[in-house]
């Protein structure tokens, strides 16, 4: 498998998690130890940690519609973009009022070692956050 | 020359053109038919326009800063982080801070690289108004 279709893989099980909420597939393809480099001071350090972020937005948003594309890869990285639309159900301190559209526009990159996604950083711009 | 090397090299390059005004070095890493994709701006086409992207730059903003580290890399990718900050110093298109104001930003910054020259680069992140 070459590094597009990994990250085509990584696309799917992505949607798996956040639309139907079955990680399942993104357990295979990312290492137990990955960390999420996210905008400070929010990084994820492991998988649990990496699931609990997504069934919990999955619990505090609601039409949530992504759009990742694969925008290039060598070796073992690849890079892709990813737009996002939630509506807040309000029920999470800390996330705006319920019926508030919350829209992203952010880049990631991946690492892999062993077949595994090792390590991920993004950054990007939301609105309806403040 | 290793992906991390070259990756060093365009750092330096930036630099140098941002700071001082000097475009060789970067000119060197860039294909003539280099494109950004710099949200939310629109597609910087051409080793032309990114060198007047710079240029323009410099001139609408007062005390730039402007930080840049290695991420990582493999084959003919590699990826930094570009944090910026300064104050607007007249009306930039497409740039969501008033003029006067000052800002900061944080990015992630993807380049791919062709035949030994960057060819394509997608960066995306943050601007925040900072007063």
């Amino acid at each position: 498998m070459n590094i597009e279709e990994f990250a085509q893989k990584f696309i799917k099980a992505e949607d798996e998690a956040w639309l139907n909420g079955n990680l399942d597939a993104l357990e295979k393809l990312e290492d137990p130890n990955v960390v999420y480099h996210m905008p400070p001071p929010n990084d994820f350090v492991g998988f649990e940690a990496h699931k609990k972020q997504i069934l919990g937005y999955r619990e505090a948003l609601s039409d949530i519609k992504q759009e990742w594309k694969y925008l290039a890869g060598d070796g073992n990285v690849f890079a892709l973009s990813y737009k996002s639309h939630y509506i807040s159900s309000g029920k999470v301190p800390g996330l705006p009022p319920a019926g508030t559209e919350i829209t992203g526009d952010s880049i990631f990159l991946f690492r892999l070692e062993n077949g595994k996604i090792v390590e991920a950083w993004t950054r990007g711009s939301t609105t309806g956050l403040t | 020359m290793n992906i991390e090397e070259f990756a060093q090299k365009f750092i330096k390059a930036e630099e140098e053109a941002w700071r001082k005004g000097n475009f060789d070095p970067l000119e060197a890493l860039e294909d003539p038919n280099v494109v950004y994709h710099i949200s939310p701006f629109p597609d910087v086409v051409g080793w032309e326009a990114h060198k007047q992207f710079i240029q323009g730059t410099v001139q609408m903003v007062s005390g730039l800063w402007q930080e840049f580290k290695y991420l990582a890399g493999d084959g003919n990718l590699f990826a930094l982080t570009y944090k910026s900050s300064g104050r607007l110093t007249s009306e930039m298109p497409g740039m969501p801070v008033p003029k006067g104001k000052e800002y900061s930003t944080d990015y992630l910054c993807l380049f791919q690289v062709k035949g030994g020259k960057v060819a394509e680069a997608w960066m995306n992140g943050s601007i925040t108004v900072v007063d």
